[in-house]
């Protein structure tokens, strides 16, 4: 069965270009432009297999995201897909239980390469 | 206000002599001015903005003709493996009835042998029997001298009879009978002999017949070989044709996979079009910041008494340093304090990928 991704960014070439990589490797994606968005579907019932989110966007950031999102999913891997280096923001992240991080841009075969490690059997 | 200005410059462009925007300026208000570099401001925030526009509208372009690309070398995949498939179950077919084929004229290889054995001890036989004939023919040459003999005896003995007289009659009688039982066995032998003539005559034939067919099943026997060894050249073909389309297969597995692989690094790359987006967007907001606080010390400058004093200009780099998230912002920022130049720029040493 196929694995579902979750991708959240605020930008649409972002959504694109991971959605297109990552479909193109067999996995179905779903994507949301802010944390608000995302986390309304996860608590609605949508289970992903893996969550790929940005860091700073509008309206919900990706920390917040993740502190939120971690209450329902427990055990999902979540992967920051950002800009962003500040090692404070990266610490954070892993205490709020994030799975890695990626700083942008990431060439397309060590996404994949990332994603099988998190995602065994895929 | 700006509005006016550019007005006011539009009417100054009719005189002759006059610098246009000049002479507005010279016309213009402190307020007036103000505006005029805020707008100024404004536009440089909304030619930044646009840019981003710009590059998002490319960038989006892009992945939609790598997408494409995508699809149409899958679908180039699938048509060849398609045609791969086909003509592998071709192949297999027809390799199929070679080997039918094969095991026939083997089969017929094996017939013509035995038949040509056959016909081989069939000859040998006959060699015999014709030896046998000839044997017989030889027996009845000397049948024939036996009767000549007892001819010969039978006349003595009928003379001696005679010589006799009448002592010999019975004699003579005998003499008589045994003469004709002679030549009767001596017609017998030469009829005999005749036949026996005929009967190798006819065994000749028949040698020659058998000869014959022992030449026709050699020539396909050799025709049978000639096809054998062809059949075995086709399934060397075969095998070939086998490790080629394997080959082949594997060949375009690999670039598929190398299409995909450079496909995929290449949408990984345009991510750099949102690092753009947000460093360029970062250095919008900043030359905002930077419009605000030259209003504000304008207005300040000209009646302490309305405003606070603004913080110092140099606060302003702590400011723009705590709002970046790249490190090349923050090396760029460095150096520019430092007045290290563009090229001993350092990139970042951590690490792009970290799993916790």
């Amino acid at each position: 069965m196929k694995k579902t991704i979750f991708i959240i960014d605020d930008s649409a070439t972002v959504i694109m270009s991971l959605k297109t990589t990552l479909e193109m490797n067999g996995y179905t994606v779903e994507s949301a432009s802010n944390g608000k968005m995302a986390l309304d579907k996860i608590a609605s019932g949508f289970k992903p297999d893996l969550i790929i989110t940005d860091l700073n966007m509008p309206t919900m950031n990706g920390l917040e995201f993740i502190k939120n999102a971690r209450q329902i999913l427990k055990f999902t891997p979540i992967l920051i897909l950002t800009t962003e280096s500040e090692q404070s923001k990266k610490d954070e992240a892993k205490k709020l239980g994030a799975t890695g991080w990626l700083v942008k841009p990431v060439a397309g075969t060590d996404l994949i390469n990332v994603v099988k490690k998190v995602l065994p059997g895929s | 206000m700006v509005l006016d200005f550019f007005a006011k410059s539009q009417e100054n462009q009719a005189s002759e002599n006059t610098n246009p925007h000049i002479e507005a300026l010279k016309a213009m208000s402190d307020e007036e001015r103000l505006q005029t570099i805020d707008k100024i401001y404004e536009l440089i925030s909304n030619q930044i903005y646009s840019t981003i526009k710009i590059t998002e509208e490319h960038i989006t372009s892009v992945i939609n003709y790598l997408q494409h690309l995508y699809e149409e070398n899958k679908e180039l995949v699938e048509t060849l493996g398609q045609f791969i498939s086909s003509a592998s179950s071709y192949e297999s077919e027809i390799r199929n009835m070679s080997e039918e084929n094969f095991r026939l004229a083997k089969q017929l290889g094996r017939m013509s042998l035995e038949n040509i054995n056959h016909l081989k001890e069939h000859q040998t036989r006959m060699g015999l029997l014709a030896n046998q004939i000839n044997e017989l023919s030889r027996y009845m040459s000397s049948v024939n001298e036996i009767a000549e003999q007892i001819s010969l005896l039978a006349l003595n003995a009928a003379i001696e009879a005679a010589r006799a007289g009448e002592y010999g009659r019975g004699f003579e009688v005998v003499a008589n009978e045994i003469k004709k039982l002679s030549v009767k066995s001596g017609k017998t032998a030469e009829d005999m002999g005749k036949k026996l003539k005929n009967l190798s005559k006819e065994m000749l034939k028949e040698v020659a017949t058998v000869n014959e067919t022992a030449d026709f099943l050699n020539v396909t026997k050799e025709f049978t070989d000639r096809l054998l060894e062809k059949y075995n050249a086709i399934f060397h073909k075969f095998q070939n044709m086998d490790r080629d389309i394997t080959k082949g297969i594997a060949k375009i597995e690999q670039k598929n996979i190398v299409i995909l692989n450079d496909i995929a690094d290449i949408l990984g790359n345009i991510q750099f079009q949102d690092v753009v987006r947000q460093a360029l967007e970062a250095i919008a907001q900043k030359v905002k910041r930077i419009g605000d606080y030259h209003t504000y010390s304008w207005r300040w400058a000209k009646d302490p008494s309305l405003e606070n004093k603004p913080v110092e200009p140099y606060l302003l780099f702590d400011e723009f340093y705590k709002s970046y998230v790249m490190d090349q912002q923050r090396i760029t920022h460095q150096n520019t304090l430092n007045g290290t130049s563009e090229s001993t720029e350092q990139s970042s040493q951590a690490p792009q990928i970290e799993l916790f």
